[in-house]
């Protein structure tokens, strides 16, 4: 016979009669009582991962009623174990900050006040302008004479947390601009 | 900047509410059974040596203890039963009429302790019945009992096998060295050397009811199902107990009770930690949800 864990689980699940506090002579109502004077609060947590740097850290988010309350590392991911750094600790603060912007700003040339605008304002003028800069300074021959093809007056910054998906498309776009200045950002 | 004498480096974050007077007794009783329980533990001999211990099986789930027989075991039941019977009515009066009788059917036959253990182990309410006809005590109170004595043996074992339970090993919701199902959970954090790392993340420690083990257990996962989905698992706790959860999966409809000692430099007895949140297993039952491990202190209804 070995012990199996199937048994264990049935003899202290539901499986064999298990003696109730009234069967030990306790009374169980205090406890039921003082519990429907307990206001019990529901939340969740969830899963997420730190925005900061190339490590990428899982971080638990603790959030009631659809609002994220607080944060922590996650203990069951394998590379940090729930440590994070300060940035990564900061991550509630980030998000409920004051200073975040939360919508796009735009500074006209020559003024010295951010507006603010709407999505299809920005991507549009930044589509223009990056149309207007690669139409005035594209290079199709170096001075040798060899084929390059190629805009040195536009840098692209990524991010440490774009996926390799993510630079495959990106790193296509920009080299079909022609871009040569790109920096993945992947660093701590 | 002047810091507030009442401010400390080690001051927790969440407070430390002692447990409502209403489960005063419950509380008592359950921790003198828990000292027992112990007591008689460190009177049982250590796991014999030369046990064979495969990492692979033990990887794949087989619990440490999962080769061991009712004849290997049953001579430190006997010897656990024999030091528990007699003062088991000193903590739950109302069971000395049971454990007298179960002392005394030990005492005259102590070939029951093989089928005895046996039963206990394979969950088998038949062989649970009619041992406890031909014993004349009740059943429940026969479960009560021995489960408490084969506690104590495990316990035992458990003190030098603990060293084995491999964590990393180790992902499943049964104890890794009896097999045995969790009472109660914790949350504590893990010690961070490093000056520039902040770790105040809880990790889950599940406690085994039976030999009173520790080990880790992912915290988004249900404890009975393995449900993983984060919508489908929530977390309960009562207002101004910010230190106890209720951990719900939506998906089976099982509860595990959670005591957070993240950040507390309280000592944690799991022994008798979840007969002091009692509250919170009314709380869940109420809600509909079943709790993982049927437990004497968790039986709030029966009659």
């Amino acid at each position: 016979m070995g012990i199996s864990r199937r048994g264990f689980m049935k003899l202290t699940g539901a499986g064999l009669a298990c003696l109730g506090l009234r069967d030990l002579g306790l009374d169980p109502r205090p406890a039921a009582a003082y519990a429907t004077k307990l206001r019990i609060e529901g939340a969740k947590e969830y899963q997420s991962t730190c925005p900061f740097c190339s490590c990428g850290c899982s971080i638990l988010m603790f959030v009631k009623d659809g609002k994220f309350l607080s944060s922590e590392g996650d203990p069951d991911y394998p590379v940090s174990e729930g440590a994070l750094c300060p940035k990564g600790a900061a991550f509630h603060s980030m998000h409920v900050s004051h200073h975040r912007i939360l919508k796009p700003q735009y500074r006209a040339p020559g003024s010295d006040k951010w507006v603010e605008k709407d999505w299809d304002f920005v991507l549009d003028r930044i589509a223009r302008r990056v149309k207007e800069t690669r139409d005035r300074d594209f290079i199709e021959k170096n001075e040798k004479g060899q084929t390059v093809n190629r805009v040195e007056s536009i840098f692209h910054l990524g991010t440490s947390q774009m996926d390799n998906e993510e630079c495959a498309v990106a790193h296509q776009m920009l080299r079909g601009l022609g871009v040569v200045h790109i920096d993945h950002q992947a660093r701590v | 900047m002047r810091i507030p004498p009442n401010m400390t480096h080690a001051s927790p974050d969440l407070p430390d509410v002692p447990p409502p007077a209403e489960l005063t007794e419950v509380i008592d009783r359950f921790t003198a059974l828990a000292a027992l329980r112990r007591e008689i533990a460190a009177a049982v001999p250590d796991a014999p040596v030369g046990m064979t211990f495969d990492p692979d099986l033990f990887a794949a789930g087989k619990p440490l203890l999962a080769d061991a027989g009712p004849a290997e075991l049953a001579p430190d039941f006997r010897l656990a039963a024999g030091l528990l019977l007699p003062r088991l009515a000193e903590i739950f009066p109302a069971l000395a009429k049971d454990a007298a009788a179960l002392a005394q059917a030990m005492a005259m036959g102590p070939r029951l302790a093989e089928p005895l253990v046996t039963a206990l182990a394979q969950g088998s309410e038949e062989d649970v019945e009619a041992l406890a006809a031909e014993m004349g005590v009740r059943p429940g109170a026969l479960v009560f009992a021995s489960r408490e004595a084969l506690s104590a043996v495990l316990r035992a074992r458990a003190r030098t096998l603990s060293p084995l339970a491999d964590d990393v090993l180790w992902q499943q919701p049964a104890c890794p060295v009896c097999g045995g199902p969790p009472d109660c959970g914790m949350l504590k954090e893990q010690s961070e050397p490093s000056e520039f790392l902040i770790a105040k993340s809880g990790r889950l420690y599940l406690h085994c009811a039976l030999c009173g083990h520790q080990w880790r257990y992912p915290r988004l996962k249900c404890v009975a199902c393995g449900e993983g989905e984060q919508e489908q698992l929530d977390v309960l706790f009562p207002a101004g107990r910010d230190r106890e959860r209720i951990h719900v999966c939506r998906s089976c409809g099982h509860y595990l009770i959670v005591l957070n000692r993240v950040e507390s430099t309280r000592d944690a007895d799991l022994d008798t930690a979840p007969a002091a949140m009692i509250h919170l297993d009314a709380a869940a039952q109420a809600r509909g949800y079943a709790p993982i491990c049927d437990t004497p202190w968790n039986h709030l209804n029966s009659d």
